[in-house]
């Protein structure tokens, strides 16, 4: 059994077998469909997200994986072996849960051991291996505490210590820094990231937070309703949604409806209450359909200073209705002439010279405007 | 009946650290108790003041001390006769309810089928039905002609009734199923406060199910396991009706001997010797049970 820490995986050897594999993989709780054909890959040595909202079926997807769950139909592959009927011990797999779920009546050295007690390893190989993923997760030195005698952000290290211990083929994380405070999730996401590079494990990463899943992740998979709706690196799913599910779970989007009326080649045309609006088509979309923007896209001018829409450019015109102060940024909810509400971001200086009650223009590349059937 | 409960519960493993030690309790919390001891004072200090007032009068055949007295009860050949019956009684019972009661507590925590509502039901109705008809019902079951004996007889498995009445194994059965609800109670209590994902993380870490439950699920259970043993035991080493009626005068034990005494000999001195020193033993036993446990627990905690 290797338990060396610090010896980097082969992870980037030429056609290695993937690390973990779906392949139509489904689960229904009486009668209700938590999991619907789920086909995933997770490429060796690589972090893949799987991103939602609660009851999207992506925790009911990780726990399939571990083997807690059997899946009505489908196989789970790990490392190219068939593991859909294993039982958990037997996958050799390690799991980090939101709760930390150390055992409470082990100190950290014992809990960090059991893995590897449970392998029959002897004392002396384990004691160095236990010392050694300590010091992966700077927890030297708190051996001899027990769970309760530690805060939340090193209980998460004890449970990764514990994971990582046993060199597990892939290591399933379950919303682990859902109880940490804002600034220690950060600060966890990028040592995970770290110690991801270091142990070379591959892992499968579940939260409903899209940031910390565009911080951690190679490849994200977003769910919804039991359905993967899009997989793709963190820019494709953040620049290139497919839906507008996707889209808006990225942040704040305005949406407009329309009608597609014609295209040219990469562009489309499409009709809207607000106006003829001509967008880059990445999809054929056709007959009634839904324009996207990101208000992080959108920048609010004043209108008397208008300028003619160039070609690049999308704007609508309104009113400036409120300002919502968030900090680094300021978010304008402008009236637009049609009586809809249009969400755009701008900086706080922007409002000595756009206040509340201004007329303005929002404008937006047509670059950054995704077009969805309805 | 029991005389004492160490409160086990509130020793929850958890708790402790994060207790700050040497606090005081405000006074007002102090009011919180007082109904309870008045309680407590009227219907068991002042009962057992008098039984100890009793046991101290001078006996008025010899005129001997009382401690003298207590000495001749308790070395008499015939009382410890009764101690050890009791004392196995006490054991049987607690030993058989946690066989039994562990797996029930164990399945009444964790399952999810709808049914387990009913289970849970069964397990609570012999507190809700009278000890004296519930122990008839042993007797219509386990008699010579009763149900038991009639199906094994019909089933051509014995040629004649076996006794079952008015013997040992049909006293501990009678106490087993009086007392198993207060052992599953406590093992439940114990078992819901264990988080399930700590039993999956021994699984995905390696443990097959025996393992996980040797190494994380019973000793995060031992607190529970630990008060209703004790819970169980003090009930069963007090009890009175079940043996007497069991037992049918075959099972004697301190307490239908000390009902003979007060009641039927109408030797109430002797009665209350004996009642003191069933206390003084099951207490007695109690307190070595607990010193072991902080043992255990102190060893296991380095």
């Amino acid at each position: 059994m290797a338990v060396a820490m610090t010896r980097a995986h082969p992870a980037v050897a030429p056609a290695a077998p993937p690390a973990l594999e779906l392949v139509g993989v489904s689960k229904s709780f009486r009668g209700v469909g938590a999991v619907r054909d789920v086909s995933l890959t997770l490429p060796a040595g690589t972090i893949l997200s799987l991103l939602g909202p609660s009851g999207c079926g992506k925790t009911t997807t990780l726990r399939i994986v571990a083997g807690f769950v059997a899946p009505d139909t489908g196989q789970v592959r790990i490392g190219s072996e068939d593991v859909t009927d294993l039982p958990p011990h037997l996958r050799h797999l390690g799991m980090v849960f939101q709760n930390y779920a150390l055992f409470p009546h082990m100190t950290v050295f014992e809990n960090v051991a059991f893995g590897l007690r449970m392998r029959n390893l002897g004392a002396a190989e384990i004691g160095p291996a236990v010392r050694a993923a300590l010091r992966l997760v700077r927890m030297t030195g708190l051996e001899a505490r027990y769970p309760r005698e530690l805060s939340g952000g090193q209980q998460q290290r004890v449970a990764l210590a514990r994971a990582i211990v046993t060199r597990p083929r892939v290591l399933l994380l379950d919303e682990p820094f859902g109880a940490l405070d804002r600034q220690l999730r950060e600060e966890m996401q990028i040592e995970l990231k770290q110690l991801q590079r270091t142990v070379g494990i591959s892992f499968v990463f579940v939260t409903h937070d899209q940031e910390e899943a565009l911080t951690i992740s190679d490849r994200i998979a977003v769910m919804r309703s039991g359905v993967i709706e899009q997989v793709g690196t963190p820019d494709e799913v953040f620049e290139q949604p497919r839906s507008l599910f996707v889209a808006s779970f990225f942040g704040t989007v305005n949406v407009f409806e329309g009608t597609v009326s014609g295209s040219d080649g990469s562009a489309i045309l499409v009709a809207g209450p607000l106006g003829r609006w001509r967008v880059p088509a990445r999809a054929p979309v056709s007959g009634a359909c839904v324009v996207a923007v990101r208000a992080a896209d959108v920048a609010v001018r004043r209108a008397d200073r208008d300028e003619a829409d160039d070609g690049d450019w999308l704007s609508i015109h309104g009113r400036v209705e409120n300002i919502v102060y968030k900090g680094t940024t300021v978010l304008y909810q402008i009236r637009a002439r049609d009586g809809s509400l249009v969400l755009a971001a701008g900086e706080p200086a922007l409002r000595a010279s756009v206040p509340v009650g201004a007329p303005v223009s929002a404008a937006w590349r047509a670059a950054r405007t995704h077009v969805f059937p309805r | 009946m029991a005389t004492v409960r160490p409160d086990f519960a509130s020793r929850t493993r958890d708790a402790a650290p994060s207790r700050p030690r040497g606090r005081r309790t405000p006074p007002a919390a102090l009011w919180l108790l007082a109904p309870g001891l008045g309680v407590l004072g009227v219907l068991f200090l002042y009962p057992l003041a008098r039984v100890v007032a009793l046991g101290a009068t001078a006996d008025p055949r010899t005129l001997g001390s009382p401690s003298s007295a207590l000495a001749a009860v308790i070395l008499s050949p015939y009382v410890w006769r009764l101690t050890t019956t009791t004392l196995a009684l006490a054991c049987w019972t607690t030993l058989v309810a946690l066989a039994l009661g562990y797996p029930m507590a164990y399945y009444l925590v964790r399952s999810t089928s709808r049914h387990r509502y009913l289970a849970f039901i069964a397990v609570l109705a012999p507190l809700m039905v009278s000890i004296v008809v519930r122990t008839l019902g042993w007797i219509m079951v386990l008699g010579t002609d009763g149900l038991a004996n009639q199906l094994l007889l019909a089933l051509r498995v014995v040629s004649r009734p076996v006794v079952w009445l008015y013997t040992f194994g049909a006293t501990v059965t009678g106490l087993v199923h009086v007392l198993l609800p207060f052992m599953v109670l406590s093992i439940m209590a114990a078992l819901a406060r264990i988080d399930p994902q700590v039993e999956e993380s021994a699984r995905i870490l390696g443990a097959n199910r025996w393992r996980t439950f040797r190494h994380v699920t019973l000793p995060l259970s031992a607190q529970g396991v630990a008060g209703g043993c004790a819970l169980v035991f003090s009930l069963a080493m007090g009890s009175y009706v079940t043996p007497a009626l069991l037992g049918g005068g075959k099972v004697q034990v301190l307490a239908t001997q000390i009902y003979a005494q007060m009641l039927e000999i109408v030797d109430w001195r002797t009665g209350a010797l004996l009642s003191l020193y069933l206390a003084g033993l099951t207490l007695l036993v109690l307190l070595a049970y607990a010193l072991l446990l902080r043992r255990a627990e102190a060893y296991r905690g380095g």
